[in-house]
């Protein structure tokens, strides 16, 4: 396997190979940096390109765009508080912030250089795993898949905010929008008002920008001020970095969480951030997560690139795309002649190994080219809000009509960022809105599957059992911490 | 600064453009195309799914032979419109897109068997396209080595129920389930799977112990299985022929059909209203399984080149080989033939057509001519 893998590198480093893999990084970095492009269009307009070509030169240029489209999307969250794709809205919770206070360029140093550390960790988990792929996945059925959705909704408790009443019923009415569209068991279509539109439900990058990027451009209107509220660039490109490599335990632990979500397949990579900031906040001590806190951009920076290289492997060994973009790799895949299954690690080693390679390359160069681009791109958070505004509305317009091409796109891209703007005046955390929304056909369909297939004798599963736990503890430390930090604070009052 | 500005705005907005260019291309093409009588430079396939699926890959691997093989050399172009399991894209086609023979339809059983079933949400005619190219495709059922031969013994003797993982009851899981039903197998089907890949994953983790694949999937995936032991072939779906008999896959030819895995069983041919409807679908479904159309009204002129060009890429010795990987190895149908089998698999007979209805209804609470 290592001399297969010194070989694969050879062929990597083909410099025709070579030559589109940076063009893959380039298109990868726009595409991330354009509020409301995500990878599923990147890929989409790769995928006419691929036809034909040798199978090493199309998986250079598609993998070395997925790898760091999780890189050039954390521009737009730091800077303006719009996710770049719906992989980095968690960034937005401590960058923004950051980036408020002047310090946009220690938020994206450390960003970006996590984001690689992250990538490099999901191309290594990728060769790793590679052997042990099979019982791995196949340890994962319906009762487990759904304590996992259990496990991702129970972040939503703690994403709450200052009120646990009002984080509950913001991710109770998340699941409620996304369970518009046609039920995962049933043929049968729900709050669809008689329109073909909903059919499929409201699309995630549209409730993802609207949510966030809508109140941000009232603000911007409204304030008629910059980002920066101190009107000035700090220098802190290594200043962010030494405080990722000062928090390299964090760094570790969100990126083996990015691998593990993105390998499980059905769960969805998009909640990967968000999994990776609770955790954080959890874990991390003497947090102020939410204010600023650097640990709170290291965290889900290091997570969502991970998750690439773990949501590659139920793809390329088991043609089962645990997102949209991956979904569309298998066609492409498809086009240059090859076939996601046990074969990728036979007969087509090499070209799995490449797709290795190219990842781990493609995060350090991309991970690079970022950094160069801090200077310049960095200065958008000094353009006063009523002369950026016209500009990020079109795009943002541009990126919900993307997502299905339909007019019925840009109305409820309206009505959602109206609904966020709405919560923002009254304080309701948005968070646990998208985690509902996220997760609520996957706990839908896994539960369904579960009760149909099993009855109820799926609870007494080990795997289940432990991941109840897991959840209970989750939720009920937060309350016993909470309650001893309150205790802290009374004592330390008098 | 001022300046600085000026530039990151170009830069972003330029970006922007780049990202659309290929959906303008796409849209403002229309007009362009429509007085060009005298032979199209571009032709349009439209695609009712997202990117990267079965069907587009269809599409994009048939684009660059009609190129080269319709008169003028035209850019050959895929669009997706996506949306209500392809219904959405077929509508538009049927309705809002210009019949002036640019414009073709890449179709699937997505979109066949809606229209079969009359369900309520097609808007569209099928008998009103005129079909350029079509494609079939194969199933396998298979199952665990224990159940295989727990079923040659006798399916009247089984006692155990079967798990079937499927993704829903309308879409290319009623041909299988049908296909139970005619063999009198007890099988339990448990719905809501995200796709085939998913499913077949519940099979190897025992979470079901009875699925199909389609062909691809089978030769990549279930082979390995069936080479460790861990699974065993019953039969294939079959494919119809010019008669409407149900014959083995010709990708399969060592696989018994149902039919004969019921006549081993029974000891008769098999016949009725389950088989009639089981056939129909079967043809719409997978012998019919992919198909490039154009509106009827399209300039008949256009509709011949079209179709000649459809005669010489199946016989391109190039396209043969490379449809070995892309089209499952089967062979394509064009002009009078593929029209024939078209009318034969589109017309059911009211009864049949009832039946599956009630079929659905009764099985699965799906009333079809109301989704």
């Amino acid at each position: 396997m290592i001399q297969s893998a010194i070989d694969a590198l050879f062929i990597v480093l083909d410099p025709a190979r070579l030559g589109y893999m940076f063009l893959g990084i380039s298109i990868g970095i726009v595409v991330g940096l354009l509020p409301g492009l995500s990878g599923t269009v990147g890929m989409a307009l790769l995928l006419p390109f691929v036809f034909g070509l040798d199978p090493y030169i199309g998986m250079a240029l598609l993998i070395g765009m997925i790898a760091v489209i999780h890189t050039g999307d954390t521009f737009p969250s730091i800077l303006l508080g719009i996710p770049g794709t719906s992989g980095s809205q968690a960034t937005i919770m401590d960058g923004f912030p950051l980036a408020q206070s002047g310090q946009a360029s220690r938020a994206m140093g450390a960003a970006f250089f996590c984001s690689m550390v992250g990538g490099v960790i999901g191309g290594i988990a990728l060769f790793l795993t590679i052997p042990i792929a099979e019982p791995l996945i196949t340890s994962f059925s319906s009762p487990e898949l759904f304590m996992l959705t259990m496990l991702g909704l129970s972040m939503a408790g703690m994403l709450a905010g200052k009120s646990v009443f009002k984080g509950v019923m913001a991710g109770l009415l998340g699941l409620l929008i996304g369970a518009v569209g046609s039920a995962p068991a049933v043929p049968e279509y729900r709050f669809t008002f008689g329109t073909l539109y909903l059919t499929q439900g409201i699309s995630l990058p549209v409730v993802a920008i609207a949510i966030f990027a809508f109140p941000i451009i009232i603000t911007m209107l409204t304030d008629r001020v910059t980002v920066s509220k101190t009107g000035e660039l700090q220098n802190g490109v290594l200043h962010g970095i030494k405080d990722s490599i000062k928090n390299k335990y964090l760094v570790i632990r969100s990126a083996v969480v990015g691998v593990l979500i993105g390998f499980i397949p059905g769960l969805g990579g998009s909640v990967v951030d968000w999994i990776a900031y609770g955790f954080g906040k959890k874990t991390v001590k003497d947090n102020y997560f939410g204010e600023g806190d650097i640990r709170g951009v290291i965290a889900p920076e290091s997570a969502n690139n991970a998750k690439e290289g773990g949501s590659l492997v139920p793809t390329l060994l088991f043609g089962i795309p645990g997102s949209g973009t991956t979904a569309i790799l298998l066609g492409g895949l498809t086009l240059m002649g090859l076939q996601a299954g046990p074969q990728m690690i036979t007969t087509d080693l090499d070209v799995t190994l490449s797709i290795v390679w190219t990842l781990v390359l493609a995060n350090v160069f991309g991970a690079a080219l970022c950094i160069i681009l801090i200077r310049p791109i960095s200065k958008l958070s000094l353009i006063p809000g009523e002369k950026i505004v016209p500009f990020l509305l079109v795009l943002l317009v541009i990126g919900a009509y993307q997502s299905t091409m339909s007019w019925g796109d840009l109305v409820i891209f309206v009505i959602i960022g109206l609904l966020g703007y709405v919560m923002t005046v009254l304080d309701w955390p948005r968070p646990p809105l998208l985690i509902g929304f996220v997760l609520a056909m996957s706990a839908e369909r896994y539960y369904w599957i579960s009760i149909e297939r099993y009855g109820w004798e799926w609870i007494s599963n080990p795997l289940v059992i432990i991941l109840a736990v897991l959840i209970v503890g989750l939720l009920s430390g937060g309350a016993i911490m909470k309650k001893f930090s309150k205790q802290v604070e009374t004592k330390g009052g008098n | 600064m001022k300046k600085m500005i000026t530039m990151i705005g170009i830069i972003i907005l330029c970006g922007g453009l780049m990202a659309l260019s290929p959906i303008t291309k796409g849209s403002s093409s229309d007009k362009d195309e429509a007085d060009a009588s005298s032979g199209h430079d571009l032709l349009k396939f439209i695609v009712p799914f997202e990117a990267g699926g079965g069907t587009d890959i269809y599409g994009r691997f048939m684009t660059p032979y009609f190129s080269e093989h319709t008169p003028n050399n035209p850019r050959v172009q895929v669009e997706n419109i996506p949306g209500g399991a392809s219904i959405t894209g077929t509508n538009h086609y049927a309705n809002s897109v210009t019949p002036d023979g640019a414009n073709l339809l890449t179709s699937s059983a997505s979109s066949h068997v809606p229209f079969m079933l009359d369900q309520s949400s097609v808007d569209y005619d099928l008998t009103e396209f005129k079909p350029i190219i079509g494609s079939p495709s194969g199933g396998v059922v298979y199952t665990t080595p224990e159940n295989a031969e727990k079923i040659q013994n006798g399916i009247a003797d089984m006692d155990e129920t079967l798990f079937h993982a499927g993704i829903s009851p309308t879409g290319l899981d009623l041909s299988t389930l049908l296909s139970y039903e005619v063999l009198g197998i007890d099988v339990k089907a448990v719905l809501g799977y995200e796709g085939r890949g998913p499913s077949r994953v519940a099979f190897e983790q025992g979470e079901s112990n009875i699925d199909y694949q389609t062909t691809t999937a089978y030769n990549n995936n279930v082979q390995p299985m069936i080479d460790n032991g861990k699974a065993v072939p019953l039969y294939t779906l079959g494919q119809i022929d010019e008669n409407g008999e149900l014959v083995r896959d010709p990708q399969f030819p060592d696989i018994p059909t149902v039919k004969e895995v019921y006549i081993e069983q029974y000891g008769k041919e098999p016949s009725g209203e389950v088989w009639d409807a089981f056939t129909q679908l079967i043809n719409a479904s997978y012998t019919m399984n992919k198909v490039i159309w154009v509106h009827n009204d399209a300039p008949q002129a256009e509709i011949d080149k079209l179709q000649a060009s459809a005669e010489t890429i199946a016989q391109d010795p190039e396209f043969k080989e490379a449809s070995l990987n892309i089209l499952e190895g089967y062979d394509v149908y064009t002009g009078d033939e593929l029209q024939q089998r078209i009318d034969n698999a589109f017309n059911i007979s009211d009864e049949n057509k009832a039946w599956i209805q009630n079929y659905l209804y009764e099985n699965y609470e799906v009333d079809i001519t109301k989704l």
